[in-house]
């Protein structure tokens, strides 16, 4: 997650860039404060956490920071339909609603199966919905016609303070895994890909593994599957119910979006000065977001950006070599911000592709003893965990696996 | 009022403005020596000693006037670019709670750190180490901004066309610190007393009686320090603005950079401490008045009762010798 370029001890994130933190959300709303177990874990751990942001879309050359840059740019009548945008979003989500969406608490924000695409035709055109779709891509990771309203919604108001803010891991976020890892009693059996999952006698299961090269197979009283929603076709299922039920779980979740990182090595941060916050939303490559990653790290001298591509644009690049693709990005980069070129070190592409969800939860919502269980009147004891059945999240992972790990404490007890 | 171009200033007239917050804009020192050179301020640069008043001068005393937070920011000197090859003397910080020396520096190309680096270097050579205050100047960068500040200085650079909109958002955001810093040396500014009163938070007696009135002034005044850091909290919990504004994300960022939130909370705590005693030497004041009251009146009537007791046993002594 936190790999090391070869040119220099620097690392960087090639997967998940930041953490969201609902520990604000709802406050003053009279519904008190969120809780937020993810940075509570993370605070538990021991882990330094250091505050993200950025506000910034760069269209063209023109680097829209703020609405007083927008008007400048485009006109007081851009600046007014903006703000009448975000006021129409906020009176559609509160932040209280916000934090409780993909849990059982939700309310419905349009009607199930009206995509974002025909909300935003609705509310909003010309220039100003360039700058809503720039700013919201990269955190949709597909296109407003393949997503829902409330996802739509909620990945536009995320960027308000008072819904959310970001966070990252001092260090790097894959410490997060090694200090879970150093944590936790169990026995940990890494590299060793599970193949095969069938039904055994008296309600157990039997999981078939390949560790280097050699098949293994174990029994077990509960087995939770908590892989991404692409990895679950890599899994067989044993017995035609389960292998039934399976099928239909991945289909009513498989609505992919995808990601593509590209993070490049300078000798020096040369656009420090002008480019001032975490990150800003570029409209090349069909609008992504391009991470300072070295705001984030205490190595001095060197300078690492990345850009995230998102949906179909990151689809169709996962084809692209790598050279060319980081080629592309340091031609993409504003003028204003400096000779990219002159400073390059080294490249590298990441790709993520369907490994995150356009409809996180499903089109029509279930109940969440539904959505962990793929088949509850047999195979009771075979639960799924994963952040499709929330929010597509690192926070609706944890609390996918807390209702299932709550669920099978309760079993055994 | 006083506008430079070429010709040089006479430092002994200095600009005096008196309103209902007692502001009096001071002569600036001679700093020219540590300045950038001439040659290197851009084109269009402005030097402007702005006070900000709730009642403002004459119009004839002012070179300009706007609104800013709630009151009449006012020009009350201003130099411009061809003055400084003149060695006119350039503005110094002023420690005065509602007055800045002002630098607006025009500039299009965003390589600016140079200048910044210069400026800032030469806005720290200014004597200003106030207890608490930045030991150098904060820099606040945005796109397209650079902000330099400090206690009663302040330099913008920015695009020309955005230098109004930095200056006023700059000079909104400095005015409510520049609220907190007073209210917290008013605070700092009270402990002796609070210490020498404290005794009679306890104890109160006839001696201390003459000082009752002291007393009530400087629960008074605790009060209404109460009452500033009241309205001022407002200005300091402001929940963030989105879509931002270019003034909203200048707020923000001084107030972060100032420690604005936490320096509320740390007066507001010492307020409480100040609060309490002279709360109980309130207590302690009002029983002793209320119970010398009472003692008097109970001596008074113990007075007629003897009155009336003596008038009894003389009208018995003498119908019974009768």
């Amino acid at each position: 997650m936190t790999p090391q370029f070869d040119s220099a001890p620097v690392r960087y994130e090639a997967g998940a860039a930041e953490f969201y933190d609902y520990s604000n959300c709802g406050a003053g709303s009279g519904a008190g404060c969120a809780d937020d177990a993810l940075k509570e874990l993370i605070a538990e751990l021991g882990l330094s956490v250091s505050p993200m942001g950025g506000q910034s879309v760069v269209m063209g050359e023109r680097w829209l920071a703020n609405l007083d840059d927008i008007e400048s740019h485009f006109g007081l009548r851009v600046r007014q339909s903006l703000e009448t945008f975000h006021g129409q979003a906020r009176d559609r989500l509160s932040p209280w609603e916000f934090y409780c969406s993909g849990g059982m608490e939700a309310t419905p924000v349009d009607r199930p199966g009206r995509s974002f695409e025909s909300y935003l035709r609705q509310s909003i055109h010309g220039p100003q919905r360039k700058i809503v779709e720039n700013l919201i891509h990269s955190d949709l990771a597909t296109e407003p016609s393949a997503t829902s309203v409330e996802y739509g919604l909620q990945n536009y108001l995320m960027n308000d303070p008072a819904y959310m803010r970001l966070y990252a891991i001092d260090g790097g976020n894959e410490q997060l895994i090694d200090r879970l890892r150093d944590r936790v009693a169990a026995t940990f059996r890494l590299n060793e890909p599970v193949q095969e999952i069938l039904p055994g006698a008296h309600g157990r299961f039997r999981v078939r593994s390949r560790p280097d090269g050699e098949p293994r197979e174990s029994e077990y009283d509960f087995v939770i599957v908590a892989v991404p929603h692409d990895a679950l076709g890599g899994i067989r299922f044993g017995g035609a119910r389960l292998s039934v039920a399976m099928a239909a779980h991945r289909d009513r979740y498989d609505h992919p979006a995808h990601y593509l990182r590209i993070t490049i090595l300078f000798r020096r941060p040369f656009w420090r000065g002008i480019m001032v916050d975490s990150y800003c939303m570029l409209d090349r490559f069909g609008g992504c977001c391009l991470y300072d990653e070295s705001s984030r790290s205490i190595e001095p001298g060197w300078g690492v950006l990345g850009w995230l591509l998102a949906g179909e644009q990151a689809r169709q690049s996962a084809v692209v070599p790598d050279d060319v693709l980081i080629g592309q990005a340091l031609d993409s980069l504003p003028r204003r911000l400096g000779n990219a070129r002159k400073w390059f070190l080294e490249g590298r592409v990441h790709r993520w592709i369907g490994a995150v969800n356009a409809i996180p939860g499903g089109v029509a919502p279930r109940s969440l003893d539904r959505r962990h269980q793929v088949d509850p009147e047999v195979h009771s004891r075979l639960f799924v965990v994963g952040d499709y059945l929330f929010d597509a999240t690192l926070n609706g992972v944890l609390d996918s696996a807390d209702y299932v790990s709550d669920w099978v404490v309760a079993e055994l007890h | 009022m006083r506008i430079y171009s070429n010709q040089r200033p006479d430092p002994t007239s200095a600009p005096q403005v008196t309103s209902d917050l007692e502001v009096v804009a001071r002569v600036s020192s001679d700093r020219l020596d540590e300045a950038p050179a001439p040659g290197v301020w851009p084109q269009g640069t402005e030097f402007l000693r702005i006070a900000l008043v709730t009642d403002p001068p004459a119009s004839a005393d002012c070179l300009d006037r706007f609104e800013v937070a709630g009151r009449k920011a006012v020009v009350m000197e201003q130099f411009r670019d061809c003055a400084l090859a003149e060695n006119v003397p350039l503005p110094a910080p002023v420690m005065d709670d509602r007055n800045w020396a002002v630098i607006k520096v025009p500039h299009e190309s965003h390589d600016n750190q140079d200048l910044i680096l210069q400026l800032q270097a030469w806005s720290d050579t200014f004597v200003c180490h106030e207890p608490g205050g930045p030991v150098r100047s904060i820099l606040l960068t945005m796109q397209g901004a650079s902000i330099l500040y400090r206690p009663g200085w302040i330099a913008v650079v920015a695009d020309a066309d955005r230098l109004p909109t930095v200056t006023r958002a700059i000079l909104e955001a400095a005015y409510f610190e520049s609220e907190l810093c007073c209210i917290e040396s008013s605070i700092d500014g009270l402990w002796n007393n609070v210490q020498a009163d404290a005794a009679a938070a306890f104890e109160f007696g006839r001696r201390q009686l003459s000082r009752r009135g002291e007393l009530a002034e400087r629960f008074q005044s605790v009060f209404m320090l109460r009452m500033r850091l009241a309205r001022l909290a407002p200005h300091v919990h402001v929940p963030h603005v989105f879509p931002p504004t270019l003034a909203s994300q200048i707020a923000e960022r001084l107030r972060e950079r100032t420690r604005m939130v936490d320096r509320l909370e740390l007066a507001s705590n010492k307020l409480v401490a100040q609060e309490q005693v002279y709360e109980m030497c309130s207590h302690r004041v009002n029983e002793y008045v209320l119970t010398r009251r009472g003692h008097l009146l109970e001596w008074g009537i113990i007075a007629i009762l003897l009155a009336q007791s003596a008038l009894w046993i003389y009208e018995l002594i003498a119908s019974s010798s009768r």
